[in-house]
C-alpha cells in the first residue's frame, strides 16, 4: 500500500484508485475491508498515527512523518527547471554565463539522488509504471543537460561519468554513445572512445537491428583517423 | 487491459514511417523492436500480423 501511495503520486490519493491498483478483483465490500485493514496494519508499522492521513476517502503520505528519495528527486529537478528557465530567459548573452554554477549544482544535486529505477522489483504491477517512466525520463533529460555544461567547460571526465551513468539508464540513447566517445577522444582516450562506438553498434545491432547513424559513423572514422 | 511502453530512439523528420525503437510491455519480459510506423502498428495490435520477438535471431523482421 504504501508503494502504491507513492506511485500514485503521495498527495490525496483516492481510496478508489488504490483498492482497485491492489485488490482489482475484489468486490466492494471486500476492498474497502482490505484497505481499511491495510492502512491500519501499515500505520501501525510506521508507527505515527499521523503520517499517512485519510481524509475524505483521500490518502496524503505527510511529508511531516516521512521522506521519500523519489519526492527529493523531484523537488530538485523542479528547482533546477526553473533555474534553467531563469537562466534561458535573463541570459541570452552565450558570454554572459552568470549563473551557471548555481545552474550546475542544482543539476548535480538531483541525478546524485536518483539511485535507478523507481520500485524495480516491481515491474509486473502496472500502476508503478507512469512514475518509474516518469522519473526516469526527467532523470535523463537532467544529466542530458548537466553533461552539456561539463562539456562547454571542458570538464571531459565528468561527461564521461554523466554519460556512462546516462547509459546505466537507458543503453539505447545512442547520442550518449557519441557524446561519451568525444570525451573519451578529448581526454586522448581513443581505445576508450572506439571501444564505446563498438558498444554502442553491438547494442543497436541486438537490440534494435539497425546501425549505427551516419553522425556516429563519422565521429569515429574521425578518431579512427587522429591516431 | 495491456500496458506498453513505447520508446522512440530515432525518427526523421521529413518521413514520419521511419520511426526506429522498442516496444516493453511491463507484465512480459523482454521488448519488441521496431523499425517503422507499420511494425509498431504491428506490436501493439498482434491481431493484425505475426509476432517477433526481439533479440532472438529468428525475427524476421530484424
Amino acid at each position: 500500500m504504501l508503494k502504491a501511495i507513492i506511485a500514485f503520486g503521495s498527495k490525496e490519493v483516492s481510496d478508489e484508485q488504490l483498492t482497485d491498483a491492489l485488490w482489482p478483483e475484489a468486490d466492494g465490500d471486500v476492498a474497502s475491508l482490505s484497505f481499511r485493514t491495510t492502512l491500519h496494519r501499515l500505520r501501525q508499522l510506521i508507527g505515527q498515527e499521523g503520517a499517512i492521513e485519510l481524509k475524505e476517502g483521500r490518502i496524503t503520505l505527510s511529508p511531516l512523518y516521512c521522506w521519500v528519495d523519489a519526492w527529493a528527486f523531484q523537488r530538485l529537478e523542479e528547482k533546477s527547471e526553473e533555474l534553467w528557465k531563469d537562466y534561458r530567459t535573463n541570459h541570452r548573452i552565450k558570454s554572459d554565463t552568470a549563473g551557471i554554477p548555481e545552474l550546475i549544482k542544482a543539476y548535480e544535486n538531483a541525478v546524485d539522488i536518483y539511485r535507478g529505477e523507481f520500485l524495480p522489483g516491481d515491474h509486473k504491477l502496472s500502476w508503478t509504471i507512469s512514475m518509474r517512466e516518469r522519473l526516469k525520463s526527467k532523470f535523463i533529460r537532467l544529466i542530458g543537460r548537466l553533461a552539456s555544461y561539463y562539456e562547454q567547460g571542458g570538464q571531459w571526465e565528468r561527461v564521461v561519468e554523466c554519460h556512462e551513468r546516462a547509459l546505466e539508464v537507458d543503453d539505447l540513447q545512442e547520442e550518449f554513445y557519441r557524446r561519451l566517445m568525444l570525451a573519451f577522444h578529448k581526454i586522448g582516450k581513443n581505445a576508450e572512445a572506439l571501444a564505446t562506438y563498438e558498444r554502442c553498434r553491438k547494442i543497436l545491432s541486438l537490440v534494435l537491428g539497425t546501425e549505427p547513424s551516419p553522425e556516429t559513423e563519422a565521429l569515429r572514422n574521425k578518431i579512427r583517423n587522429s591516431k | 487491459m495491456r500496458n506498453f511502453i513505447v520508446r522512440i530512439y530515432r525518427y526523421e523528420k521529413d518521413n514520419p514511417q521511419k520511426i526506429v525503437g522498442v516496444v516493453e510491455e511491463p507484465e512480459i519480459e523482454g521488448k519488441r523492436a521496431f523499425i517503422n510506423l507499420d511494425e509498431l502498428w504491428g506490436i501493439l495490435n498482434p491481431m493484425s500480423r505475426g509476432e517477433t520477438i526481439l533479440g532472438n535471431d529468428d525475427n524476421p523482421e530484424q
